[in-house]
């Protein structure tokens, strides 16, 4: 009798662990672990650059603007334009005065100009695109003619779903990215940017952590 | 089993359950079934279906080299780095146009993981300047392609199944919750080129037409 209880005892107290399971299974099943190692891996915000538009510049800003990283205002996309120096030794730098053409699955356009470190968005109150997107970099080369456009370079493939440029774009290239979103005709007088937060530069947690030995 | 076993077995039990000094060996064997019934249910329940044993043990496949005309359409359309171009993900996609394969049993290949610099020599990184997609990389695909539902894609292969019940055909067209949404309909090109080959005669022709897909 008494073994009996017990082993029944035991039997609900393992029926009532795995219901537990199967409940916290139910309720974590919206996460995107992909994603959520990705915030992991931002820094904190750059001290004395409260948020605005020109703050965590190289960020995945889609990922924290929208409804998964609960922060307002919603984006549809964002992301930064960067310089790569020839010397490796030198960092990515942001880019001022470049304009990311944007078409949806739909043939709707849009221009988006890159402020004074290299940031350019769009809320998603103004525009929630058809993915997938085509994108195309341009430079603008005179501040006084904002629509005059010159070509620097187009994305072949489409962006799927991710509105962050980030999302792919991590600093270095590397079997997992294809680098920072790069203009390639730089003016060699172009220096960094002053007054701006440091961009964000990998590590890539898309890169598995190999520690050299 | 048949009719007068099935009798012959409940007679016993009968006369289990007549004879007194047997009551105890009753309630062993009816403690015995529970425990095998309810063991039983765990695998139903674990194994979510149940598993036909007359099945032949080997898996047929749909051909790796016909495969390869249909690579460059699942890199361009499933592979992009926020979709299936991700390791996190189910069917993952390798590719020129995406995340680049990298065997890590390869000590010369691993090294690429932990050094950007050797990365780029060798080309392993998406987009202008890498390498184009590599035969690693097709057959990687190929058995992302296969692995995602093996029985049921052996029986495709074996012309026993339509290609449409296949998950990997399902999610796309929509006929299946996906996170991706509906990319292509019955008929398109994408979804000729992709049927072609399960079919075992690739359209070269649709699979080429499908890459001017946007
Ligand atoms: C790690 C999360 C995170 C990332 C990444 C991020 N932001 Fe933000 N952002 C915030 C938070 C938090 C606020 C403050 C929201 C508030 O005040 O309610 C904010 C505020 C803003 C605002 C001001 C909104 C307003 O109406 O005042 C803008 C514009 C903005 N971010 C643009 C960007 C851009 C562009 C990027 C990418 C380059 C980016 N953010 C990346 C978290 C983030
Ligand atoms: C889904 C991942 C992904 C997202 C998101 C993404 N890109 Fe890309 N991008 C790539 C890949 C992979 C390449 C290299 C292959 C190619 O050109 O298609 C690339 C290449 C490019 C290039 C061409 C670079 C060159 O050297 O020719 C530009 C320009 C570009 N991206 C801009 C952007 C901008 C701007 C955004 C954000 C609005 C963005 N990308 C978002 C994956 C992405």
């Amino acid at each position: 009798m008494m073994r009996s209880a017990r082993r029944l005892a035991t039997l609900a107290h393992a029926g009532a662990t795995l219901f537990a399971a199967l409940v916290a299974a139910l309720l974590v099943a919206c996460d995107d672990p992909s994603l959520d190692r990705l915030l992991d891996a931002l820094p904190d915000e750059a001290p004395g650059f409260p948020p605005g538009e020109v703050h965590r510049p190289g960020q995945p800003c889609v990922a924290c603007h929208s409804p998964y990283g609960g922060v307002e205002p919603e984006l549809s996309v964002g992301g930064t334009v960067f310089a790569v120096p020839k010397d490796d030794s030198e960092a990515p730098f942001m880019l001022e005065g470049y304009a990311v053409r944007l078409v949806d699955s739909e043939g709707e356009t849009r221009v988006l100009r890159t402020n004074r470190c290299g940031n350019f968005l769009s809320k998603k109150a103004d525009w929630d695109p058809a993915f997938p997107l085509r994108a195309e970099l341009y430079q603008v080369p005179r501040d006084d003619q904002p629509d005059v456009l010159v070509q620097d370079s187009v994305m072949a493939s489409r962006i799927g779903r991710d509105g962050s440029c980030a999302g792919c774009h991590i600093h270095p290239k590397s079997p997992f990215s294809p680098g920072v979103v790069e203009a390639l005709k730089v003016d060699a007088s172009v220096e960094p940017p002053n007054d701006c937060p440091p961009p964000w530069l990998g590590p890539d947690p898309r890169l598995p952590e190999i520690s050299a030995q | 089993m048949n009719g007068p076993m099935k009798v012959a077995h409940a007679s016993r039990l009968g006369a289990l359950v007549t004879h007194r000094g047997r009551s105890s060996r009753l309630g062993k064997l009816v403690a015995h079934r529970t425990l095998e019934s309810l063991v039983a249910l765990a695998a139903l329940v674990v194994g979510g279906c149940t598993i036909d044993i007359d099945a032949p043990a080997s898996l047929e496949r749909p051909s790796f080299e016909q495969f390869k005309t249909v690579s460059p359409l699942l890199e361009q359309r499933c592979g992009s780095l926020d979709c299936h171009g991700n390791l996190a993900r189910p069917l993952r996609v390798f590719g020129v146009r995406g995340m680049r394969y990298v065997n890590i049993f390869d000590p010369d290949q691993a090294l690429e993981l932990a050094d950007p610099e050797l990365a780029r020599e060798n080309g392993s990184f998406p987009g202008a300047g890498g390498k184009p997609t590599t035969e690693d990389e097709y057959a990687q695909n190929w058995r992302s392609a296969c692995a995602l539902e093996p029985e049921k894609m052996s029986r495709v292969a074996r012309g026993e199944l339509d290609p449409d019940e296949l998950l990997l055909l399902r999610k796309p067209l929509g006929m299946e919750g996906h996170k991706g949404a509906a990319l292509f309909v019955k008929g398109s090109s994408d979804h000729v080129c992709i049927t072609s080959w399960l079919e075992g005669d690739v359209s070269n022709s649709e699979c080429e037409l499908s890459l001017k897909n946007p």
